[in-house]
């Protein structure tokens, strides 16, 4: 029930404003709380955690073995968790929690409230963008980080790789390129298709049907380079770079140039979703 | 003189063929101001451009001080807008919403929480706030959406269709919202409308578009004068007789669907002119007054002027 109208109640406001970027910081703690709040993201997460303690299992019984064939520390060991990691976690945490990021907002007029207080569009798509990213960096980072803890841990250090101190931040540079590059497709993808759940499915349709289209071409073919047809093999080629790995079948150069095509795809997507809501509205 | 809080200077806007908004020229004082017009006359647009939320094509505009066009968060930082459509945030309650609100209007966490529950009682959002805005009636959304657009403090706001789906009672108590918040708060209104009692009601002046362009802009008082050169007559006996004597002196006298007579005079003539007509037609003249025409006939006078 309403109530009358009450006499007046509120006073002119004259205390400071809060920077801009303190404004785009609201809305992603409200995508961090919704992040929080879903049970997908926890679950994707407990089994993300089960699958790194599984590797980390095997990699102690290998040390322990110090069988020949046994599985050694290594920077590809690390990479084969962290891929795993993108292409299953972070399709489905993005699927959880990102999907409906910018749909929901075309579907309950939620852009015209972003879009008539104090924010760019940029500002808006950062701060709906934070909670999601923050998702692929806790089924990403955060697992294989422990991975490399329990390696360094268990592995004796005749047995560590050349590179062990740097792996972390290849860990984290490869973590947050699949973050972001993935989070930007996603919302474009929110922001293209507009309605809840059907953008769910877009994107799990997406990474998975383009994932057998590149397989099926590179047999068809006898080329690699026709992996790069799915963004997580181009991914895995610019993550292996970071890593320090040079053994992926897939051209470097080919790789960074699809990245930088899907996220300008994505970019033009996304950009296209949220002025289609302007000319509508 | 008071400095207008909106000045346009041949604002248009055009999507595609389509001509939203041409050449509009007009300053709007502090105060409430009403925003008159059919649907697709150009209200939204209009709204859109002040708000900064599209550029215009060409000319520009000043709204509190600020070029939308240029800097359309710094406009935004000054002004708050209830739109006609719902735009909630899913899963929020009313409290929820309008601090959120207050926080992206540039309000600390904490003053706009504090803020929420200040503006929440101003639109009489009672135990209601704390219930999600899925949930809200009609009348409650219109309230709450009030209470986000006022909550970071705005010098201007602007209302569109703030009526829109409200039963009587409701209508009369968002009027009186709207009035409360120009008397006792030092916030200028532009609500846009298409009901005119309702513009009539807490409005000082409004602004009449059509087909995108502006028809008149003046105040309420002005438009509703008396019309010098229309009077209102009330007479007995032949009155095609007296009605043949005014065309012969250039006068015309209209029926309305009421029954009013009201006699339109040519350019210079006075009240002689009818009494003169009256006497050769042999008619008794009982009632001879200025007309004074209300806000519909002024608008439909207004619209008729501008398609003409």
């Amino acid at each position: 029930m309403t109530d009358a109208v009450y006499e007046p109640a509120y006073e002119a406001y004259e205390g400071s404003r809060t920077s801009r970027l303190a404004r785009i910081g609201a809305i992603a703690q409200r995508g961090l709380a919704q992040v929080g709040s879903s049970l997908w993201f926890w679950v994707i997460l407990g089994v993300s955690f089960l699958h790194i303690a599984v590797r980390g299992a095997v990699l102690q019984i290998g040390a322990q073995g110090a069988q020949p064939g046994a599985t050694p520390f290594s920077a590809s060991f690390l990479a084969d968790a962290l891929l795993s990691q993108a292409r299953f976690g972070v399709t489905f945490v993005l699927a959880a929690v990102a999907a409906d990021v910018i749909a929901e907002d075309l579907e309950t007029g939620g852009l015209t409230f972003y879009f008539t207080n104090p924010l760019t569009k940029p500002g808006y798509a950062a701060g709906k963008g934070a909670g999601p990213f923050a998702a692929t960096l806790a089924v990403t980072a955060v697992p294989v980080l422990v991975l490399w803890l329990l390696a360094v841990a268990f592995t004796p250090e005749a047995l560590y790789p050349d590179n062990v101190w740097l792996l972390p931040l290849g860990i984290l540079a490869a973590s947050v390129l699949v973050g972001l590059v993935t989070t930007l497709v996603v919302a474009a993808v929110s922001a293209v298709v507009g309605a809840r759940g059907r953008t769910a499915a877009v994107w799990v349709g997406l990474v998975f049907l383009l994932a057998a289209a590149a397989r099926v071409a590179r047999g068809v073919a006898d080329n690699a380079d026709l992996l790069l047809i799915d963004l997580f093999d181009a991914l895995e080629r610019t993550t292996h770079t970071l890593l320090g790995i040079e053994t992926s079948p897939i051209p470097e150069l080919g790789a960074w140039l699809t990245v930088a095509g899907w996220v300008l795809v994505s970019l033009a997507g996304l950009t296209w979703g949220l002025h289609r809501e302007e000319v509508a509205g | 003189m008071v400095a207008p809080v909106i000045t346009t200077d041949g604002l248009t806007k055009r999507f595609g063929p389509v001509q939203a908004l041409e050449d509009l020229t007009v300053d709007i004082p502090p105060g409430t101001w009403g925003l008159l017009g059919p649907n697709g006359a150009g209200k939204t647009t209009l709204l859109r451009l002040l708000l900064g939320l599209t550029d215009p094509t060409s000319g520009s505009a000043r709204v509190a001080g600020v070029d939308p066009a240029r800097d359309p968060v710094g406009v935004r930082e000054q002004t708050g807008l209830a739109p006609e459509r719902d735009a909630f945030v899913r899963g929020a309650t009313g409290t929820e919403y309008v601090t959120y609100a207050g926080r992206l209007g540039g309000l600390p966490a904490d003053v706009a929480a504090q803020r929420a529950h200040s503006v929440l009682d101003f639109v009489g959002l009672g135990e209601a706030r704390y219930r999600p805005t899925v949930d809200y009636s009609q009348g409650m959304g219109q309230r709450v959406k009030i209470a986000q657009a006022l909550v970071h403090d705005p010098d201007l706001l602007f209302l569109d269709e703030p009526t829109n789906g409200l039963d009587p009672e409701g209508r009369e108590e968002m009027l009186e919202l709207v009035g409360n918040l120009a008397s006792t708060h030092d916030v200028s209104v532009v609500m846009a409308s298409h009901i005119l009692p309702e513009v009539e009601a807490v409005c000082e002046g409004a602004l009449v578009l059509s087909n995108g362009q502006a028809v008149t802009n003046a105040r309420l008082e002005d438009l509703t004068a008396l019309r010098r050169s229309t009077l209102r007559v009330r007479v007995r006996g032949d009155v095609d007789a007296f009605a043949e004597q005014l065309a012969g002196r250039e006068a015309e006298l209209e029926t309305s669907p009421e029954g009013v007579r009201l006699v339109h005079l040519p350019e210079d003539a006075g009240p002689r002119l009818v009494l003169a007509a009256a006497r050769e037609a042999g008619v008794q003249v009982r009632e001879l007054t200025p007309a004074r025409q209300d806000l519909e006939e002024a608008l439909v006078r207004s619209l008729q002027e501008g398609s003409a």
